[in-house]
């Protein structure tokens, strides 16, 4: 069964190993220039030195960090396109497993010969999983590496997108992906159709899951900084904001959306700190805000990086496990 | 003691609501015979096929091939060789490679049988089986199924779409492989002239239902065409157990009929009457042609007195 | 070695074909007592017919008196149809002889001999027997 497998899938996967090979002769010699610049610019030292704190003294990474990321900023949308990179595995690898099997009728000759389906689904289903696993630990590493300092410089590890292609959700998005190919394609039991909707149904599910739910897995943490200080919210501690805003003495929010920053003492509003569509240009707000007012931000500390990893890839691994075993109990009472 | 290497009871496979493939199929197909599954395309002989190697699961009734349910216990798989419509192969796969998959998946496996085979005929083992010729892909098929040692195969239109030639050197082999092995043969067609040389077991299906099923000789021998002058319509002739077809002109009347258990065959109604025997092919076509109502009782005693009398 | 041809138009059974043309050889010297007969297997795969048709013609052959069955390895002639059986009936072609001349002679044309002989022997054995021995019988006069 293992040969049989080996050999019905033989192409494929020397296809793939290969794009891989080719993707990443490409990837690494932008991968290193990115890497170098970050380093020799100074930007890294810079992030490096301000840490994880939320609450930072004024001292500006933001020139360098600019500098950055009007060079490289144009290859985030690489990262986009590495995202959609496990449904493909998930269409090519998954789908055809089953449906392509009954659609050329060749089930009518491999179940009749001395293997229960169910030992002849569990090693197909095993033994493509652990390839596809395979695949997305190299991918996983891969883009890992490659978007660090994209992602350290544009936000953090847990913000939208950047998330995706760090950690460990790569490997389990690529396993979800698989098993809802070979899931659908028990369903259609034709190829074409089990990839179409392999593909709508993974990004329905990625996007509900990151826009609907990824919020929602911890309760973030408030972080509060008086209007009068000088200092600053971290922008580079990898945290991931929900809301800057501004409270009164009293706790209520006054600007859901934005910073000040002013000096009572000298009598004079001084310009506002950060932005926001809370407070238009050129008001004034520090006049109608007490002392006791305060700048906060709602958030997720970066420090739970990977408790999101890991929470996000337990729902991914999960739905992988019940569309396997959906798939399993729907081979067997295939017709 | 002949063995039963087929045995079904009341066999019923549904599609959806309402539309039944194959509906109180009750069959007995002892060891040793080569049997013919005859029936117009949509009777219902892939379906029967189907059910009889596990690949479809039944509604109603049960099959056995040599005592043993073929779709749960695996040791029936072991007993039977399936060809299926269009010889479905890894077409990108070579001979030589086949029969290691076979050798990988079955317990029981004589792969020097394939190679042997291949060679006799001269088939290239190690091209893809997609680019051979039907004819040879279609011999590949049936050494890869004999090479199981099986006790009983199934063949599901296995030369439908093979010219005359390649039709005869097909019937050549499984004949030749037949006489050295004494397998079982179960084969389906929708042309009888391939098989009567070969069968000496028939089914006959229409419309889902089993119409005829029995030992050529003895069919044969039940079964008579009586001519003589025209007969009123369900006038009834002692020793005639069933009336197939009938067809009248205004003057003569041209019957079909099958003689009751222990009846002589040849008792003929009256003056003016003669008897005729029948060819298998005149046979079959009398019952694929005869109104083959499904609530037909004298149809369905039939099958009731084919089971008792096996 | 004896090699099969059967007449797909033919109403006689396949086993009866197989079995006339063993006795056809046997009688022009082709087959000769302690020849073997072709294996049930080869004449199956040449001709493209059931093993069992081959078994029934060689165990009608056995039943005959004309052939006998080695178990391992083969079908064997036994017996000749030329010469000393027909020395035994040699009274009775005698007897024939002079009937057909009297038939001949009342003006009976030969197809009125043989619908004579055929409802004659018609009514001598039971129903089920006559139309294989009738074709049987027709097949002989072909061949002699």
């Amino acid at each position: 069964m293992i040969w049989l497998t080996w050999r019905q899938h033989r192409t494929q996967f020397l296809y793939t190993l290969l794009v891989i090979a080719a993707v990443a002769a490409v990837m690494l010699p932008t991968g290193l220039a990115m890497r170098h610049t970050f380093e020799d610019s100074g930007l890294a030292a810079c992030i490096e030195k301000l840490g994880t704190a939320a609450v930072v003294p004024p001292g500006d990474c933001d020139v360098l960090s600019q500098q950055f990321a009007d060079k490289y900023n144009a290859l985030t949308f690489v990262g986009v396109l590495f995202v959609i990179l496990p449904v493909f595995v998930g269409i090519f690898f998954g789908a055809p497993l089953v449906a392509r099997e009954v659609e050329q009728g060749t089930h009518r000759f491999v179940w009749t010969q001395g293997i229960t389906r169910r030992r002849w689904a569990a090693s197909k289903f095993g033994l493509v999983g652990l390839a596809a696993a395979v695949i997305a630990v190299l991918y996983a590493l891969g883009v890992s590496w490659w978007f660090g300092p994209l992602v350290t410089n544009g936000g953090g590890r847990l913000a939208y997108v950047s998330f995706d292609v760090q950690g460990v959700v790569p490997i389990a998005y690529t396993i979800f992906a698989v098993a809802l190919g070979i899931c659908l394609g028990t369903v259609f039991r034709k190829v074409l159709p089990a990839m179409g909707v392999t593909l709508a149904a993974f990004l329905a599910v990625r996007v509900a899951v990151e826009w609907g739910a990824r919020k929602h897995y911890l309760s973030p943490e408030t972080v509060t900084l008086p209007i009068t200080s000088t200092d600053q919210f971290n922008r580079y501690g990898g945290a991931w904001t929900y809301q800057t805003g501004v409270r009164n003495a009293a706790g209520q929010v006054v600007i859901p959306d934005g910073m000040v920053q002013c000096a009572f003492g000298t009598g004079k509003a001084a310009g506002t700190r950060g932005s926001g569509s809370g407070v238009p240009l050129g008001s004034s707000p520090c006049s109608s805000l007490g002392k006791g007012a305060v700048d906060f931000q709602v958030l997720q500390p970066g420090s739970r990086f990977w408790d999101f990893q890991a929470i996000e890839s337990g729902i991914f691994v999960g739905l992988a496990v019940l569309l396997v075993w959906l798939a399993l109990s729907r081979v067997r009472r295939l017709t | 003691m002949t063995e039963t290497a087929l045995e079904t009871a009341g066999l019923g496979k549904r599609y959806g609501r309402s539309t039944w493939a194959l509906r109180d199929c009750t069959l007995s197909l002892p060891t040793g015979r080569i049997a013919a599954l005859v029936g117009p395309n949509g009777a219902g002989k892939s379906t029967l096929l189907h059910l009889a190697v596990g690949l479809l699961r039944a509604q109603e009734g049960s099959v056995r091939v040599f005592g043993r349910d073929p779709r749960t216990d695996r040791a029936a798989l072991a007993d039977l060789g399936f060809v299926a419509q269009e010889t479905p192969l890894y077409r990108d796969f070579t001979a030589a490679e086949l029969d290691r998959v076979g050798r990988r998946l079955n317990r029981r496996w004589d792969g020097a049988l394939v190679r042997e085979r291949l060679a006799q005929l001269e088939i290239p083992a190690d091209r893809p089986v997609g680019r051979l010729s039907g004819g040879q892909r279609a011999q590949v098929a049936l050494a890869l199924a004999l090479a199981k040692r099986p006790r009983i195969l199934l063949l599901d239109e296995p030369i439908a779409s093979l010219d005359p030639l390649a039709r005869r050197e097909f019937m050549q082999t499984l004949m030749g492989a037949v006489g050295e092995t004494g397998t079982t043969v179960l084969l389906s067609s929708h042309l009888l002239e391939d098989l009567e040389r070969a069968c000496d077991h028939l089914i006959v299906l229409r419309r889902a239902r089993v119409q005829l099923s029995g030992a050529v000789d003895e069919l044969l021998e039940q079964h008579r065409t009586l001519i003589g002058p025209r007969l009123p319509e369900g006038t009834a002739i002692p020793g005639v157990d069933r009336i197939v077809r009938a067809s009248h002109t205004d003057r003569q009347s041209t019957l079909l009929v099958r003689a009751a258990v222990g009846a002589e065959p040849a008792v003929l109604p009256g003056e003016g009457w003669r008897a005729q025997e029948i060819s298998l092919e005149d046979l079959v076509l009398g019952y694929l042609a005869a109104s083959a109502d499904p609530a037909d009782p004298a149809g369905r005693a039939d099958g009731e007195r084919e089971l008792v009398r096996r | 070695m004896i090699e099969f041809v059967l007449d797909g138009r033919s109403r006689v059974a396949t086993y009866m074909q197989l079995v006339l043309q063993v006795k056809q050889a046997l009688r022009v010297g082709l087959l000769r007592p302690g020849d073997q007969l072709p294996r049930v297997r080869e004449v199956a795969q040449t001709l493209a017919i059931n093993p069992n048709t081959v078994l029934k013609a060689y165990r009608e052959l056995e039943l005959e008196g004309l052939a006998a069955g080695r178990p391992g390895v083969g079908t064997f002639l036994v017996d000749t149809l030329a010469g000393p059986s027909l020395e035994h009936h040699a009274d009775l072609r005698a007897d024939l002889v002079g009937w057909l001349e009297k038939a001949r002679a009342a003006g009976l044309s030969r197809d009125d001999i043989t619908a004579l002989i055929e409802t004659t022997m018609r009514s001598m054995w039971d129903d089920r027997a006559a139309p294989a021995a009738a074709a049987a019988v027709r097949e002989e006069g072909h061949l002699t």
